[in-house]
């Protein structure tokens, strides 16, 4: 991944209205000191709070749910191993959770890639099936946004999937992806017309054949 | 781009919620698994630091008991000083010391003829 240069300026004005940031990098932060103490208790906080955020990040950026569940697994260790040494006015948790889930991500696609070849670079078809069953139709959805997020690039696919799935204001997505705000807003933009192009031609597959 | 907006709400927003959804179920014993990670890498701590810990100020009577080798050499110590006490207190009847303090001078006195003898009564 290609990193822009300059640091994010906090800007509450860069996000939409109503717009929170998901996360309290503050209690993060207690809440690993605390387990570095010996604190078993906060490492069970930190767990429900950042595994899902890990795991989720990771499997929209792979596609693969067992290989989302080793890296989530990695990065969670190497918070723990790193807990001692953590400065707590250097970083926020779950940003630096984030970019280690995010590089362990890609770290897996260039191996894929090398495995695999130009195999890679093919698109998974969706399963072309005139009718999908009611009970399945979130799963078919979930699919082909997976679909669609392996069309994209991976910068646009990572700002999509860090401000639409994990619900990051833009100037946390900016410190995740170390670039300026500015340039998470233009990302998420081009990402949302691409996603939408992606799907429209999905529709009847989606379940949105009466629109 | 309001065409746009509308369309991204009404066709991808559902999806995104479907995926939301999705991800929010975690694989089972996952969970756990980054707990006991957490537990390896907390005891992998504490394991070092008895490892780095020095070494405890031991008193005089502990290094002398050290020396001699603990409590179980102190032990078989005292019980051959209580062994050599009470045979000398009350001495088992085939043993007679008076006896063996006679056998002494005799032999004493033996060596002290034979000097006479070598140094012709010089050593007196």
């Amino acid at each position: 991944m290609r990193h822009l240069s300059g640091r994010p300026e906090p800007s509450c004005a860069a996000d939409p209205p109503g717009v929170t940031d998901p996360t309290d990098p503050d209690e993060e932060a207690t809440l690993l000191a605390a387990f570095a103490n010996g604190d078993h208790a906060a490492a069970a906080a930190l767990t429900e709070r950042l595994t899902p955020r890990a795991f989720g990040l990771a499997y929209r950026l792979t596609g693969d749910r067992a290989e989302a569940e080793d890296i989530a697994q990695e990065a969670m260790v190497r918070l723990w191993r790193m807990a001692p040494d953590w400065e707590p006015g250097k970083a926020k948790v779950s940003t630096w959770v984030y970019r280690v889930v995010t590089n362990l991500c890609l770290d897996h696609k260039r191996r894929r890639k090398g495995r695999d070849g130009a195999l890679e670079d093919a698109p998974e078809p969706l399963d072309e099936a005139p009718s999908v069953p009611e009970q399945m139709q979130d799963k078919a959805r979930s699919a082909a946004l997976q679909w669609a997020l392996d069309q994209m690039p991976d910068r646009q696919r990572l700002a999509v999937v860090l401000r639409h799935l994990q619900d990051l204001p833009n100037p946390r997505i900016a410190e995740v992806m170390e670039i300026s705000v500015e340039a998470v807003e233009s990302l998420t933009a081009r990402g949302k017309r691409t996603l939408t192009q992606l799907l429209r031609d999905r529709k009847g597959e989606l379940g949105y054949e009466d629109d | 781009m309001i065409d746009d907006d509308d369309e991204f709400d009404r066709l991808v927003a559902p999806v995104l919620a479907a995926a939301r959804a999705e991800d929010a179920r975690l694989p089972e014993g996952l969970s756990a698994r980054v707990l006991a990670d957490a537990a390896r890498v907390r005891e992998g701590w504490q394991a070092g630091a008895r490892a780095a810990a020095p070494a405890p100020k031991l008193s005089v009577w502990q290094q002398l008991m050290g020396a001699l080798g603990g409590v179980p050499a102190l032990g078989g110590m005292m019980a051959a000083c209580a062994t050599g006490i009470w045979l000398g207190a009350a001495p088992p009847q085939q043993f007679d010391p008076l006896g063996y303090v006679v056998s002494t001078n005799t032999v004493l006195g033996y060596y002290t003829d034979m000097q006479d003898a070598i140094l012709g009564g010089e050593a007196q």
